[in-house]
């Protein structure tokens, strides 16, 4: 919520900060004045910001206080501009909830986790959680340069859901501090970090600590009514970049899924050849009874499929018991 | 002129008497803000502003009130230019007008108060910091003119005389902007190692050059880089200028002179203003100036020179005056009548003066075949070219400096319609062979080129209303839609707009000619168009 303040104080840590860069203060206020913003939003805007910059500014010394003060003012004012300072937005979740919590960070790159952070919410909350990014990201101890922060920010994110970054986030994981990378990657204190990375990396569902029970993993997609992506019932069929794909509406989608998230990826006007032979019979550790319309095993690991079903707008990713899996090779399924 | 003083009298004082109290002025003159809405802070803020209460523009000092108090006492004291051609009328009282002579001219007398554009034009290029051309045969004054602003900007009368750089045929570029020192074009192993002795004019906030038409081309161009880009380089060692306001004078207005004047040059020229004829019956002003010696020049009155960081807050001011939605349509609407030459090209975006000229075919010439057009109603087929972008920025921001002096919270349309002509006089050219000027009546606008260009912004006016633009503008809100932002919109949404946009391009595909302001709402309506299925095409790739 707004702070009621009507103005930065003068002799608050902000207050000096403006004060003291000014010069640059004046030339952000003036490219922003030349791009039409309103002179009350903007004045609103930096006022408002006080209240969540003053305490983590009366921590940094100069320069990295005023070196934060005047990437957040630029900041504010872009989203000012673009009419993206409004509360609930991610970008200004980022400048009010996750800043604070990040004072080694700013103490060390103060432009670039501000820059860094930014940019990246709103992409986090369309495709992730961003409560759990923001909490990865708080437990983590400092990034101390500007690439470290890019790729803390990004595992994190990786971490936090957003799957079609997979591979980047795993060389960036590669790249952090042991410290850092299990900080955002939620590890134990002791676990072995590149072994962690090498296992995921051959195998999309392996993390330590997952309980493999069978059953269903995650659920997929949904009626458009209801904010998902179809208006039909989609078919869950094999072929696309990742193996698994999705038809419905006329149209094709390639599921990208790993244990820690998902992503449903139009394929286009002209989608691959994708295979729709009818499911193989097969009995599925499913809390629901309908009929499979569709029935696709991963090919990188045994036992676990895509299913689709007759009454049903999502798909969902099934992990099969042991003898589900045997039976289901047994039946010599290929893709 | 106005007041009790005449010339040479009071010389050295300032009346203390506000210059102006506003005229009431109707709805469409001056539209208002709601409430909500009024400004409530200068629209450009600084850093100040966000410490204490908001400031209002109030605080920051009444610099419009010293401007008007330079301007008449310009006209009172320092120049003899009894004119009122800058007229404004104050539409609640009648018109008086006069018919006078065979050619019936018309002696209309102003309802509000009017100006001297020979007086004006040069203060609010001060304000602006702009660059103002003073042209007219000898001894008219336009270096006197010129030298007053330098006085205004706080300079020492006899520092401005000898700033003031005098165009001539053996004028080098060292010699207007800087020499090389002598022991270091003999010591010197590489270039950058000879220092320059920079002319100080070039740091001045106000620089005049005299008979810029008499320099030659090679210091023209040279000239031309500090206009336009503010530096100038001798010696690969470079000067950057500051912000300044520039006075040029020439006697010739056709460009004529011992040098032609670079094309770039003029274009870079924001005003052009005639000094007019003297009018002999102000002859005792002048006899008295003569048994006086009294020269106006040497006797500015403190209360009207503006130091530094005033100037620097004049400018800030006058860019910060709001130009209206309603008067920037107008002008909008007028600008895009000049442009389209439909026959010129096959594509959309080509058909235009612009495209004929630079394949080095005269654009009249292709206007002849465009046979479905009225040539008499179409303004656009009076002028040879259309206004570029540093024409209309030039526009906008004599406007609001026109809006600042006259007192007015925000441009109106008369402000436009006063600088109009001096900003557009060298950047629109006439197509002295079309049909509108052949009537006897209009014959007269071949050489007025002021009341040609004032002519042709009120016939887009007059058509503008007819089109009844200001409540019907489909365009407009597409726009408007368009300028809120992409973020969050729903695809349902987007599609929407994406039919409301091919439904307006179908409705007009047999009912309208492709006008200037058809052209242009055209193209925008195909910018917003591709910017939706580009938003649509991100969206399916994972902006869900």
């Amino acid at each position: 919520m707004s702070s009621p303040v009507r103005s930065v104080e003068r002799t608050s840590a902000y207050g000096r900060a403006l004060a003291a860069h000014s010069t640059d203060v004046e030339t952000l206020l003036r490219s922003a004045h030349e791009r039409g913003v309103d002179a009350v939003l903007v004045r609103t805007a930096l006022v408002d910001l006080g209240p969540f910059v003053d305490p983590l500014v009366a921590e940094l010394p100069e320069p990295e206080g005023g070196e934060l003060v005047v990437a957040l003012v630029a900041t504010v004012l872009d989203l000012t501009v673009g009419a993206r300072w409004r509360p609930g937005r991610p970008e200004r979740r980022v400048v009010e909830e996750i800043l604070v919590t990040l004072p080694a960070w700013c103490a060390h790159q103060p432009a670039a986790t501000v820059r860094t952070l930014v940019a990246a919410a709103p992409a986090v909350q369309r495709g992730a959680n961003l409560d759990l990014w923001a909490h990865l990201l708080g437990r983590a101890p400092e990034a101390t340069t500007v690439e470290q922060v890019r790729d803390a920010v990004l595992v994190a994110a990786w971490r936090a859901g957003l799957a079609r970054y997979r591979i980047a986030a795993l060389d960036a994981a590669a790249r952090l501090p042991g410290t850092l990378a299990r900080a955002v990657l939620a590890l134990e204190p002791d676990a072995d970090v590149p072994a962690v990375l090498a296992a995921h990396r051959a195998d999309r569902w392996s993390w330590p600590g997952l309980r493999e029970e069978p059953g269903v993993v995650l659920r997929a997609g949904g009626s458009r009514v209801l904010g998902g992506p179809w208006f039909e019932r989609p078919l869950a069929v094999a072929g696309g970049p990742t193996g698994w794909a999705v038809r419905a509406d006329g149209a094709a989608w390639a599921l990208v899924v790993d244990v820690h998230g998902h992503a449903l990826v139009p394929l286009g006007n002209v989608p691959p050849a994708l295979d729709e032979r009818a499911p193989v019979g097969c009995s599925l550790p499913v809390p629901w009874q309908d009929d499979v319309t569709g029935l696709v095993p991963d090919g990188a690991r045994a036992g676990t499929v895509l299913v689709s079903r007759a009454h049903s707008y999502a798909v969902d990713v099934v992990r099969l018991g042991d003898a589900g899996a045997r039976a289901l090779a047994e039946r010599a399924v290929t893709v | 002129m106005t007041g009790p003083t005449a010339h040479g009298r009071g010389l050295g004082q300032v009346s203390v008497a506000p210059t102006r109290t506003p005229a009431p002025r109707s709805p469409q003159q001056q539209p208002q803000l709601p409430p909500e809405q009024q400004p409530e802070l200068s629209p450009q803020l600084g850093v100040e502003d966000l410490f204490g209460e908001p400031r209002s523009p109030e605080v920051e000092g009444r610099l419009d009130e010293k401007l008007r108090q330079a301007y008449f006492w310009m006209v009172n004291h320092a120049i003899i230019s009894p004119h009122y051609d800058v007229e404004f009328h104050d539409p609640s009282r009648p018109r008086t007008v006069f018919r006078l002579g065979d050619s019936k001219a018309e002696v209309e007398l102003p309802t509000d108060q009017s100006y001297s554009s020979f007086a004006l034009l040069p203060l609010l290029t001060f304000a602006v910091r702009g660059r103002c051309l003073l042209v007219g045969g000898p001894g008219r004054g336009k270096t006197a003119s010129a030298i007053l602003m330098g006085v205004l900007a706080g300079y020492p009368v006899r520092e401005v005389r000898r700033a003031m750089q005098h165009g001539h045929p053996q004028l080098t570029v060292q010699d207007m902007f800087g020499t090389p020192l002598p022991r270091d074009l003999v010591a010197a192993e590489r270039l950058e190692d000879i220092d320059v002795a920079w002319r100080s004019w070039l740091g001045r906030r106000v620089k005049i050059v005299d008979e810029y038409n008499r320099i030659p081309t090679r210091t023209q161009s040279a000239l031309l880089t500090v206009l336009a880009d503010g530096y100038v380089e001798v010696f690969d060692q470079v000067y950057e200028t500051r912000a300044a306001a520039w006075y040029l004078t020439a006697n010739d207005d056709a460009g004529g002179g011992t040098y032609q004047v670079v094309d770039a040059l003029r274009d870079r020229i924001d005003v052009v203003v005639k000094a007019l004829s003297f009018n002999s019956r102000f002859l005792d002003d002048l006899v008295l100036r003569a048994e006086r010696g009294l020269r106006p020049e040497e006797n500015v009155p403190a209360a009207i020179v503006f130091d530094a960081d005033e100037h620097a807050r004049l400018h800030r001011q006058v860019v910060a005056v709001p130009l209206p939605q309603p008067v920037r349509r107008r002008l909008e609407f007028f600008a895009a009548q000049l442009e389209l030459l439909e026959p010129a090209a096959r594509q959309l975006e080509y058909r235009t003066k612009d495209t004929a000229r630079l394949a080095g075919v005269d654009p009249h010439d292709i206007a002849l075949q465009d046979t479905g057009r009225d040539k008499l109603a179409d303004i656009g087929a009076q002028t040879l070219n259309g206004l570029s972008v540093r024409a209309l920025q030039s526009l906008i921001l004599y406007a609001k400096a026109m809006a600042y002096f006259r007192g007015d919270a925000q441009v109106t349309l008369d402000d436009l319609r006063a600088v109009l002509p001096f900003v557009l006089h060298d950047k629109v050219q006439p197509d002295l062979e079309s049909p509108a000027f052949d009537d006897p009546e209009r014959g007269p606008l071949r050489t007025d080129r002021v009341s040609w260009l004032r002519d042709l912004f009120d016939t887009a006016c007059r058509q503008y209303d007819a089109e009844g633009l200001d409540t019907d503008d489909p365009v407009g809100q597409v726009l408007a839609e368009l300028a809120v932002g992409l973020d969050d919109l729903p695809e349902q949404e987007v599609r929407r707009r994406l039919a409301h946009i091919e439904g307006l391009l179908a409705g007009w595909q047999d009912a309208t000619k492709l006008h200037g302001h058809v052209y242009e709402d055209a193209l925008a309506l195909k910018y917003a168009h591709q910017r939706y299925s580009g938003y649509l095409r991100w969206l399916g790739w994972g902006g869900r």
